[in-house]
């Protein structure tokens, strides 16, 4: 069987060599390594020189004219590894290179599923820092890209320290962001590794021939059936990530009679991931059908089904983690000797997608698509009404509270802390207990209910390209998306008790004037209200081509539109809660462009420039929506202005790219919303006019030491930091808290929080011709730092509320002692990879396997200020302790973990 | 056989999987069974076994003490809060206590009714206050210990429930008579008992505070509600009727209280004891506040007609600027009304609160010319008492807080008084000082002025929350109840939000003032007092130093080339002697001050600029004329004058005389001199002309203005020489034999002319020697000048003689038994000893024995001529000697008459 291997580029390269007739003209058949296919649309060029072409039907191209000398001869193609074959034209020779096999990229058996992607479902409203993953984490040719998404994922890292909802990610073409946050819920196709395999990735500003796209870049999936590979592929998986299991079947039928279909199918599960008592149970299905009625029309109808749920995992206070752990997980407890998690998230939005692709001629496409998206996504919680608070965390429970509260005890914290490492009745939700209380009550005083969120999206898209000339190309792109979200809360359990008595518990108000207070499981209450958006978009692009420069100019149009109804009138906000609130429209226009200049084929410098407006988020518009219509005040969009610089470098030997960076976001808008222990409702902290000033470099390099040793080198240090003091107020959806006149917060050169501003990586990898490789990594991560309260960072904090003087003696030096942000500690992370593969007559088998944090290094991936010492005297009083009640929560990356692939394809 | 293949590696997959994967769980879970366990402890003690402990103090217990009980108290409603209450039964307890823990919503787990169990071991009893109660330890802020709350960890080993179902608890039904300490702690139930008027109308509790409610009964006995205002029914009211109230009877010192769990422990619905019953709602409006206003003609009234007005409140007692009153207002004007009750902002008085206020049987009073409402006290306009405030003010319904009506400060009237009102584009005049000065009782005035410097005053309590706020350093709005205090315009600020805009730059109120003299201003003075209206201003030079004490810190001198002119400031001032200063005066007032003319009340603000300056030369009087008034706050200068009693200190009122004439100097008692002995001397004063009623008066800077070196002057009379000398002729004032060669003889000129030396010349006669022993001439034209002394010294004498001596002489080798005499032309005029005698060691002097050895011997002041009969002079007591013996060594006469 190795012989089929044999059949390697080396060995075509120079027995195939130099034997031309006519004058420098070099040839060449391509095809599929594997399948013996020939292969379409590859990319030949001839390195330092314009000559490019694409090969034909056949597979085969003829270069013309090509300069005598050494040169190199480039191929490239999707998926597939690049080759590159020196060779000497001699005047007047042809060289043929006869049949080139491409090889799929071994790398993409390096599954995405070996990110953390799996973490991002933590993309909830609740976490201050757990938005972890950016959206372009996927793999690319690009060596700093690369180790991003597979060496400093774990770790959280954003590229340029861009949010996840400033990279576009679409599904032919159809954005999939959520109007609602801005970021693509990657659970929608989670699981489908095999079926959203076809990628394509545009980096930053660079454009694409789809959309417009934000600051970070560009993902299109595309579905069509036909461009899978044909056959079938079955995948198992294990890990001791967020699930221990997956099993994958895939099969695509390659193009018979004007057809072709690919149907997915994959489950992945744990009783038990990482963190205790977070389980997975996620099912997914997949299938597309294309249709070709001729070579000019294509229909493809994709349908994408993923129900998933998941247990989630609570951020902690480090004494928390001191007494039990950095697994400790204080969501779930004991029940039927089930570990019962209280926080589930459950993600079921199917996709129905049609696709028309139409090529009228060879120099124009135009694509077009309708999307169907609707069902639910829940977040469940715990509930409680007048009786203790079931959070085994709660400050109360800790040794924390006891060495504060009972000083003439001091033995009591040890007992305390003895029974939170021991008793697991204590250190975890007591169910039994919430039950025995709802039965001796009678009803409800505890309760399990969901956030619920019942999105219906109609997306129409179409997006015209076509070849004006030989170097200049048009993209033209319209784009429609129209969404009803139903959001309320929905009650799941009600523990044993007769019902639930939905009732304001502070203010003895009514939730909900017009329905029933009395909640049996199954009902909406204490909030209920649609959310409507409506979004245009238009997008024009011109790209040109030509011998020393490529560049580009691109604009859009958009026009959104938002609207709340209230189904409940909240006895609290009696005019201002039920029916139809103001309709509130945003018009958007952004602009970019940027070149490429060669050098020569080697030496490339690329710059790109953009300035972009976008109207903000439905989540970042309205303060309160679950009680009331408020917008937040002086609602803007946000711009975003930034440029970036690439110096690239092109060697048969090196690759590398050295890029510098610059962006400003104003105008931003930030609500923290979160579940304030010590008033028992829901905070909103909201910050409008926030600016942030992005600005770093990134470096990526691989060295090709020899034919089968590489050493791949990234680099990215940034400075990402709020630019300006930006105005911030709180409400609060019982309005305990009145609404205040906001006040100015203190942010400006406080450090973003949510990802190391520098990383560094150094790895190695050996390829054997044999078909197996391995690979170590090391990296090092720093500058990391805690997401900070902005409602600490205003004159309230030093300001003694009883005299309304600023604190006696308290110097300006105190104040930025207390405030100092936390910077988390540098840490190394070294991972090793490897993977092997066989042909067993028509079967290809292999194996991957990775053990990521081979240290097992304990790390914090992220935190956040709790905001409940709300002033230097509380603050500073709480600081000093040795234990603090209320210090900043973190999230502890995993340590050590692994992950083992098998596969099989036929 | 291919697909046999694929369907084994397929299922070798699966397996793999399946084991790892195993299902996962689902989100339906079945309500689980509850299983009790009785705890297995067994009571061995009665609460009044545990009662019987307490001695007196806190303690703890150590044995394992197991009581049980039955659950009365429930938390569920917030009014006990981590406290649990239990009775010994469930029907006719004869005793309860209560543990206080670290736990809440209690009422989850110990329902009322619920038994409990409580091992004692390790928990502490106390007595607070008159209850019994076990607990965790406590340490209060003075050190002391008490029982506080049980830690929750300890209480898991301390308190267990039973597992049978709460029972049915009886209150005990009792009278407000019969209650007795062993019901504390029990629920108990009393009958036809009704809240009492203070509190009718009112809510349950005060938001936020523990808040007593009394209840009575029909024989007129009452006792404590305690409500939490925490409690989720604080904001009810509480009923009007009679009926029914059961609670957890509880005790502080010698008062019973009773806390109900919720509103369903009230129940009073009944008519009241006298038969009555009310409503909270107000009457019909039929008046204004003007129309109530009219009433009053200058003398307190009370209101016999059934005036009823509805207002709203504009001012309350929120911000502590305002105590134990508010200020209403509608379309026709605003007045303040006293309510004797504290925090009113909490007892529905918030600011925009509708209110009807019936007015009969009110009193209208004034205070300060400001018409007020309220009612008697002491024969004055007094605060409505806090049992009658329902049958007067009704609190209707919330509604948007009033506008304030715009004015400007020179445009107000007394219609105003009472009202909300803005003030546009008005400041401080002073900066850098918070609004009320904290160590006075008395509320603080501040200036504010408008941009043409028309003032008016802010006056703020100490106790407002704002009191410490600095004044705005900005121009802009201001808003507050228009006050007026005799014929002064007032505003009270509410809060700080009232100043809030006050942030624009100021505008320069003097500018355009026109230089102004001071002779002219004194000129405007008429006899009575009068306001600066125009904008003027003065520029002079302070002529009074506030250092050294002896002029209050907000007063001062001032003089320009024509006048002087005493200035009294709002406060202390930081004006130096000799300052140059610029002070606007409008809006000052210029009148006299017990007869000196001042300018007074002079905002601080006003000072326009300080600069050093130089100060005006004295001019130079005679006594004479300084009496004359004339030279009134000017800095003058007054020769050949001295103290008529030279002898005392400056403290008080001392008078300078010229043996002709007298005036008086006034020392401060706040001096940094006034223990200082005035001098004795006569000579040349310096000061500033003032007058105290009619009287002219010197004001006195320091003592270095007192330059006197002339010989004192009795004015007494013995005035012999006819100069202004004292004795014809020289003699010895002072003789000093002192330790070693510390030895001197001095001479003075009391001629009152300088006199030479050259006639003169001193002889020494040694041990009795009849002959001159050693003798001192002067040939080198020495002279003494009038007033002053000469000192002959020992060379060999210390510094101090030395150095304030003007001629060495060996005549100084006297040892106390030689004769020494004073010659005038050959002829003794004084001498100490007698030639040819000698008397042993030393002679008597004064009644001293050998007083002429280590001693000095200072001539009396009254003595003023040589003597040349030692006997006499000498003397044989103090009285009749012309000496004073001073101890050896004594040498503070040394150089001075």
């Amino acid at each position: 069987m190795r012989k089929i291997f044999v059949s390697m580029l080396f060995g075509l390269l120079f027995s195939l060599g130099v034997n031309a007739q006519s004058l420098s003209i070099v040839k060449g058949t391509i095809s599929d390594g594997e399948s013996t296919e020939k292969l379409v649309g590859v990319t030949v060029s001839v390195q330092g020189t314009s000559i490019e072409q694409k090969s034909d039907s056949e597979g085969s191209f003829v270069l013309q004219n090509v300069p005598v000398g050494k040169q190199v001869v480039l191929m490239s193609f999707g998926n597939y590894k690049s080759q590159s074959f020196p060779i000497n034209v001699l005047d007047g020779k042809e060289v043929d290179l006869g049949v080139v096999l491409l090889y799929k990229q071994q790398r993409l058996e390096l599954d995405l599923s070996t990110i953390t992607l799996s973490d991002e479902d933590l993309l909830d409203e609740e976490g201050g820092g757990s938005d972890n993953v950016s959206g372009l984490l996927v793999s690319s040719k690009d060596a700093f890209l690369n180790a991003a998404a597979f060496n400093f994922g774990q770790a959280w890292f954003r590229v340029r320290g861009f949010d996840s909802e400033n990279g576009t990610v679409l599904l032919n073409g159809i954005p999939m962001n959520k109007l609602y946050g801005g970021r693509p819920q990657w659970s929608n196709w989670g699981g489908l590794n095999d079926a959203t395999r076809n990628q394509e990735l545009t980096n930053g500003l660079a454009p694409s021939n789809y959309t417009f796209g934000g600051v970070l870049g560009t993902t299109n999936i595309s579905t069509r059936a036909s461009e899978y590979r044909p056959g079938t592929r079955i995948t198992a998986s294990g890990s001791n990530k967020s699930y221990t299991g997956r099993l994958m079947v895939t099969h695509s039928s390659g193009v018979h009679n004007k057809f072709a279909y690919t149907v997915s199918a994959s489950r992945r599960a744990a009783t038990e991931g990482y963190n205790e008592g977070s389980f997975y149970d996620a099912n997914s299905v997949f299938a597309a059908i294309e249709y070709m009625p001729n070579n000019k029309h294509s229909l493809n109808l994709t349908a994408i089904y993923t129900p998933n749920r998941r247990g989630k995992s609570s951020p902690n206070t480090q004494e928390v983690y001191d007494l039990n752990g950095e697994k400790y997980n204080a969501y779930w407890g004991n029940q039927d000797g089930d570990k019962r998690n209280s926080r589930v998230k459950e993600v079921e939005e199917p996709i129905i997608m049609l696709s028309h692709i139409w090529n009228p001629n060879e120099k124009t496409t135009l694509n077009t698509s309708v999307g169907y998206q609707f069902g639910k996504i829940g977040n469940s919680r715990l509930g409680y009404w007048n009786a203790p608070n079931p959070d085994p965390t709660y400050y109360r429970n800790l040794p924390s509270y006891y060495l504060r509260d009972f000083p003439m005890q001091p033995e009591q914290a040890d007992a305390v802390a003895t029974r939170f490492k021991t008793d697991e009745n204590y250190s975890q939700i007591n169910w039994e207990n919430l039950y025995r209380t709802n039965l001796e009550n009678g009803n409800s005083l505890y309760y399990l209910y969901e956030d619920r969120n019942d999105d219906k999206q109609l997306s129409l898209n179409s997006v015209l390209a076509r070849e004006i000339n030989e170097n200049i190309t048009l993209n033209l792109g319209f784009s429609y998306r129209d969404l009803t979200s139903k959001n309320y809360a929905n009650m799941l359990d009600l523990l044993g008790g007769s019902h639930y008595n939905d009732i304001d518990q502070y203010n003895d108000t009514q939730n909900a004037l017009n329905a029933s207070s009395v909640i049996n499981k199954g009902d909406k209450f204490q909030y209920n209200y649609n959310l409507t958006a409506e979004t245009y978009d238009i997008f024009t692009q011109l790209q040109f081509s030509y011998d020393k420069v490529d560049f580009y100019l691109a604009g859009n149009a958009s026009n959104t539109s938002y609207q709340r109804e209230g189904l409940y009138q909240n006895e609290l906000y009696l005019n201002n809660s039920y029916g139809k609130g103001e309709k509130i429209n945003f018009d958007n226009g952004s602009v970019k462009g940027g070149f490429t200049y060669k050098i020569s084929g080697r030496h490339l410098l690329d710059f790109n420039a953009g300035y972009i407006s976008k109207a903000p988020t439905l989540r970042n518009t309205y303060t309160n929506s679950r009680v009331n219509q408020d917008i937040v005040l002086g609602i803007k969009s946000e711009t975003v202005k930034t440029a970036d610089a690439s110096y690239v470098l092109r060697t048969p030997k090196v690759k590398a790219r050295l890029t510098g960076y610059y962006a400003t976001f104003d105008d931003g808008i930030d609500i923290s919303r979160y579940f304030d222990q010590s008033l028992g409702e829901f905070v909103s902290e909201v910050l409008t006019g926030v600016s942030k000033k992005h600005f770093g470099g990134e470096l990526g390099i691989e060295y090709q030491i020899t034919p089968t040793i590489k050493a791949i080198g990234a680099a990215a240090v940034g400075q990402y930091t709020y630019d300006n003091n930006p105005l911030s107020y709180y409400t609060s959806d019982e309005s305990l808290l009145e609404q205040a006149e906001p006040v100015t917060s203190y942010l400006k050169n406080y450090k973003l929080p949510g990802t190391p501003q520098r990383a560094y990586s150094l790895g190695l990898e050996y390829r054997d011709p044999n078909y197996w490789w391995v690979g170590v990594n090391a990296n090092h991560l720093s500058n990391t730092y805690i997401d900070i309260s902005s409602g600490l960072r205003t004159d309230r904090f030093y300001t003694n509320p009883e005299t309304n003087q600023p604190f006696d003696g308290v110097t300006q030096q105190d104040i930025d002692t207390s405030l100092k942000q936390e910077k988390f500690d540098d840490y190394m992370l070294f991972n090793l990879v490897g993977g092997k593969s066989w042909r067993v007559k028509n079967k290809y088998i292999g194996f991957f396997a990775s053990v990521n944090n081979v240290l097992g290094a304990s790390y914090k991936t992220g935190g956040f200020e709790q905001g409940r010492n709300g002033n230097y005297q509380l603050l500073s009083e709480d600081q000093a302790r040795e234990k603090p009640l209320f210090g900043s929560k973190y999230w502890y990356g995993y340590g050590r973990t692994f992950y083992l692939n098998v596969y099989v394809s036929f | 056989m291919k697909t046999n293949k694929i369907i084994k590696l397929f299922l070798g997959l699966f397996l793999f999987v399946g084991v790892v994967m195993s299902c996962v769980q689902d989100d339906e879970y079945d309500t689980p069974t509850i299983s009790c366990i009785e705890p297995s402890i067994a009571v061995n003690a009665t609460i009044a076994d545990v009662k019987a402990l307490y001695s007196g103090s806190v303690i703890q217990i150590k044995t394992d003490m197991i009581i049980e009980g039955y659950v009365v108290s429930n938390d569920e409603a917030g009014n006990f809060y981590r406290t649990l209450h239990f009775q010994d039964a469930l029907e006719n307890p004869t005793q309860g206590l209560q543990l206080d823990v670290d736990l809440q919503d209690m009422y989850t787990t110990y329902q009322v009714g619920r038994k409990i169990y409580i091992n004692l071991n390790g928990l502490y009893l106390d007595n607070y206050a008159g209850v019994l109660k076990v607990g965790g330890l406590y340490e209060l802020s003075n050190g002391s210990l008490a029982v506080g709350r049980l830690d929750a960890e300890k209480a898991k080993t301390a308190l267990f429930r039973a597992c049978a179902e709460p029972a049915t608890v009886t209150p005990k039904v009792v009278t407000m008579a019969g209650l007795t300490d062993s019901m504390i702690n029990t629920l108990i139930k009393l009958e036809n008992v009704e809240i009492a008027p203070a509190s009718l109308c009112q809510n349950y509790a005060l938001e936020g505070a523990n808040t007593n409610v009394y209840v009575t009964d029909c024989d007129g006995k009452q006792i404590i509600m305690r409500n939490s205002g925490f409690s989720s029914f604080w904001d009810s009211v509480l009923p009007n009727g009679n009926g029914t109230l059961v609670g957890v009877l509880s005790k502080y010192n010698s008062d019973y209280q009773l806390t109900i769990r919720s509103t369903e422990d009230v129940v009073m619905n009944d008519a009241r004891c006298d038969g009555t019953t009310f409503t909270c709602e107000g009457p019909e409006a039929n008046a204004t506040i003007k129309d109530v206003k009219d009433i009053f003609s200058g003398d307190l009234i009370q209101i016999a007609d059934d005036l009823v007005f509805d207002a709203t409140v504009t001012a309350n007692d929120e911000s502590g600027n305002a105590y134990k009153y508010i200020y209403v207002q509608d379309e026709t004007g605003g007045i303040q009304v006293k309510i004797n009750q504290k925090d009113l902002y909490l007892r529905g008085y918030t600011v925009g609160q509708k209110i009807t206020v019936s007015t009969k049987d009110l009193y209208l009073g004034q205070y300060g010319g400001e018409i007020q409402l309220g009612s008697i006290y002491n024969k004055n306009i007094g605060s409505i008492e806090a049992e009658i405030t329902y049958k007067h003010l009704y609190i209707g319904e919330e509604n948007a807080p009033l506008d304030a009506t715009v004015m400007t400060i020179d445009n107000l009237t007394p219609e105003n008084v009472g009202m909300l009102v803005q003030f546009n584009q008005v400041q401080f005049s002073q900066e850098d000082v918070p609004f009320a000065d904290t160590s006075s009782n008395y509320p603080t005035n501040r200036d504010l002025l408008d941009c043409n410097a028309n003032g008016l005053v802010v006056r703020t309590s100490k106790y407002a929350n704002f009191a410490e706020t600095t004044l705005p350093a900005g121009n802009g709005s201001i808003y507050g109840i228009l006050n007026v205090y005799n014929g002064t315009y007032q505003l009270l600020v509410r809060d700080a939000n009232d100043f809030a805009e006050m942030t624009n730059t100021k505008c320069d109120v003097f500018a355009s003032a026109v230089q102004t003299n001071l002779s002219d201003i004194r000129a405007k003075f008429t006899g009575s007092k009068i306001n600066i209206d125009e904008n003027i201003k003065i520029t002079a030079v302070i002529t009074s130093d506030k250092t050294t004490g002896n002029i209050n810190g907000a007063n001062a001198f001032a003089q320009d080339a024509t006048a002087g002119i005493a200035l009294r400031f709002s406060g202390d001032h930081s004006l130096a002697l000799g300052d140059k200063v610029e002070i606007a005066l409008k809006g000052v007032a210029l009148e006299e001050y017990n007869g000196l003319l001042q300018l007074n009340y002079i905002p601080l603000g006003n000072i326009r600029s300080t600069t050093t300056g130089a100060l005006p030369t004295p001019k130079a009087i005679t006594l004479a004329e300084a009496l004359t008034g004339n030279y009134e706050s000017q800095l003058v200068s007054i020769e050949n004058v001295e103290f008529k009693v030279n002898t005392g200190d400056y403290s008080g009122s001392n008078t300078i005389t010229d043996c002709t004439d007298e005036l008086t100097m006034y020392v401060s008692s706040g001096a940094t001199f006034k223990d200082d002995v005035v001098s004795a001397l006569k000579g040349t004063i310096i000061g500033v002309m003032t007058e105290f009623n009619g009287t002219a008066q010197l004001y006195l800077r320091n003592t270095t203005d007192i330059n006197f070196t002339d010989a004192y002057v009795d004015c007494s009379g013995g005035n012999t020489g006819g100069g202004t000398g004292s004795g014809a002729d020289l003699y010895i004032s002072e003789y000093a034999e002192g330790s070693s060669n510390n030895k001197y003889l001095e001479i003075y000129n009391g001629t009152g002319a300088a006199v030479s030396l050259a006639d003169y010349s001193i002889e020494v006669y040694n041990n009795g020697s009849l002959t001159v022993t050693n003798s001192l001439s002067f040939t080198n034209g020495e002279t003494i000048a009038a007033g002053d002394v000469f000192v002959v010294y020992n060379i060999s004498a210390v510094a101090t003689i030395v150095d304030a001596g003007d001629i060495s002489s060996t005549i100084t080798y006297f040892n106390g038994d030689d004769a020494v005499v004073l010659l005038k032309s050959g002829v003794v005029i004084d001498a100490v000893g007698i030639i040819g005698v000698d008397p042993g060691s030393a002679w008597d002097v004064a009644g001293v024995a050998g007083a002429t050895a280590n001693h000095t011997l200072v001539r009396k002041s009254s003595v003023t001529s040589g003597n040349a009969d030692w006997t006499a002079s000498a003397g044989t007591n103090v009285d009749d000697s012309e000496w004073e013996v001073k101890a050896n060594d004594d040498w503070t006469n040394l150089g001075i008459r």
